[in-house]
């Protein structure tokens, strides 16, 4: 039994386990379900946290390199344990509550910054048949559990009680209303060529990878993310020089250990998610569909990480004007010419 | 079974989270206690097959209108502390309007025929129904955000001359 190489199978065959382990306890059926779907969320929070220390491990060493310089080389072969150390760290720190902060809000922020990229990566299809949670209106659902995510930035810069966190979390939030705006409307022309909103559809629809289609989609798309996950250039919320660290500022310990997952999660999300509506997803050659998913999802985030290491920081001005001005414009342009084609190749 | 012990936690906190918002005090807890009122009825209309109304509800409301409260209570300068005094000069009125609408929508929900077992509809339908049967007030709802839309560049740019 090779389940290296057959995931849907492999995925069926844990199900189908777990649902035969709660009859064997007398759980009714239904407690099953729940059961299962309760080891599924736990199974894919370990591997959400394992892609992010290989993600925060790549960014340090790619960074390292592109600035010549080695990065972590101590904790173990080419620093390969220092992420697990960091965690080490972060959990041992005392979790801190300032004076001035509104407390409940305070402690909520990170988990709901966290919690809306978790429930989007869940109906993202690995492989044919792998999906954690298949959702018929899989794009429009990714799309909108992704939006509290703003409201924790929010949370967390007004509830800190400090000017800067409060401005870190306006700029972000307002950052992040603009973005959404050419993202989704990128992603439109997609729709149209695929005629779902159903992922894994999607995918199969994709003789040829849309990028070859939606060649201006995929760029805006690509940009639209990067400011999403406000990073460089695109990262004024959390500028160094001016705002400190912006509304994670008064953070440490575990709750800084959230945002920081929160910002890979959802770095992963729309990679994950560029791969699924322009480059065909699952689909490759000789390779198994999961190994070219993942493939394909690391590759655009090294292209994120290639940016933040050699852009420089925009303006708020010019970014305001790249997204409403730009971008937005654009995209609406791409829908237009697309839905003309569609009609026309009737 | 579970679908029906959803729907009555969520709608329980549906309403509690409502009561919470116009009780309060603070404007930011008010608006943040919108998004957990939003997000429960969202749940509610997933225990009601409604996938897509639930998802567009998300969207908006989460993702669009308390954003935007947020933005409204920090641009009042009540950011530093977002209390509102404890007397209401318009009770009256509000009592008035308040019952107005509920006797209106009460009216309105009550008259309709008793569902069950409501099925889900498809994206397809939802769409073709708003582009045919109710494609004037789609079209008038557009009209409507576009004035909106208008309106708030003007107030917003001000007197410049």
């Amino acid at each position: 039994m090779n389940y290296i190489f057959d995931p849907a199978a492999a995925f069926a065959w844990c199900l189908e386990q777990l649902r035969t382990l709660a009859t064997l306890v007398h759980l009714p059926v239904m407690a099953g379900e729940w059961v299962g779907s309760f080891l599924v969320m736990i199974g894919l929070f370990t591997v959400c946290s394992v892609i992010v220390m290989i993600l925060v491990y790549g960014e340090r060493k790619i960074a390292a390199h592109m600035q010549s310089r080695l990065g972590p080389m101590r904790v173990g072969w080419h620093g390969l344990l220092q992420v697990i150390a960091d965690v080490i760290k972060l959990m041992l720190k005392e979790s801190f509550v300032p004076a001035a902060a509104d407390n409940w809000i305070f402690r909520a922020a990170p988990y709901v910054v966290f919690i809306p990229g978790f429930m989007a990566l869940i109906a993202i299809p690995m492989d044919r048949g792998v999906i954690p949670a298949h959702v018929n209106m899989g794009l429009l659902y990714i799309l909108a559990v992704g939006t509290p995510g703003v409201i924790g930035i929010l949370m967390a810069g007004w509830s800190s009680g400090n000017k800067y966190s409060l401005l870190g979390g306006m700029r972000s939030a307002a950052q992040m209303i603009s973005y959404e705006v050419p993202l989704v409307m990128s992603v439109l022309g997609v729709i149209m060529l695929a005629g779902s909103l159903d992922l894994a559809a999607i995918v199969e629809a994709q003789k040829v990878p849309y990028i070859i289609y939606q060649p201006l989609a995929f760029i805006i798309f690509l940009i639209a993310s990067v400011a999403e996950t406000n990073r460089n250039p695109f990262d004024i919320p959390e500028a160094e020089s001016e705002l400190t660290a912006g509304f994670h500022t008064e953070y440490g310990g575990v709750r800084f250990a959230y945002f920081f997952l929160a910002e890979y999660v959802n770095m992963f999300v729309l990679s994950a998610a560029a791969v699924t509506l322009f480059l065909g997803g699952w689909k490759g050659p000789f390779l198994p569909g999961w190994v070219w998913y993942f493939a394909k999802t690391f590759g655009i985030l090294f292209l994120f990480m290639w940016f933040r290491w050699t852009f420089p920081r925009l303006r708020s001005d010019q970014l305001m004007d790249l997204g409403w001005k730009v971008l937005t414009p654009l995209a609406f342009l791409n829908l237009i010419v697309t839905g003309l084609v569609l009609v026309l190749l009737k | 079974m579970m679908t029906t012990v959803s729907f009555y936690l969520l709608s329980a906190l549906a309403v509690v989270s409502a009561l919470f918002l116009v009780t309060t005090r603070n404007l930011l807890h008010a608006v943040l206690a919108l998004a957990v009122a939003s997000l429960a009825v969202a749940g509610v209309m997933l225990t009601l097959n409604a996938e897509f109304l639930a998802l567009v509800l998300i969207l908006v409301y989460v993702g669009a209108v308390v954003v935007l409260g947020v933005f409204a209570v920090m641009l009042t300068g009540h950011f530093k502390k977002p209390t509102l005094p404890s007397s209401n000069e318009l009770k009256i009125i509000a009592v008035v309007v308040s019952l107005a609408l509920v006797t209106l929508l009460g009216g309105v929900i009550l008259g309709q025929p008793a569902v069950t077992g409501l099925k889900e509809v498809s994206l397809d339908t939802v769409g073709k129904l708003l582009l045919t049967d109710y494609v004037l007030p789609f079209e008038l709802v557009s009209i409507v955000l576009l004035a909106a839309l208008v309106g708030s560049i003007v107030i917003a740019r001000g007197k410049e001359d």
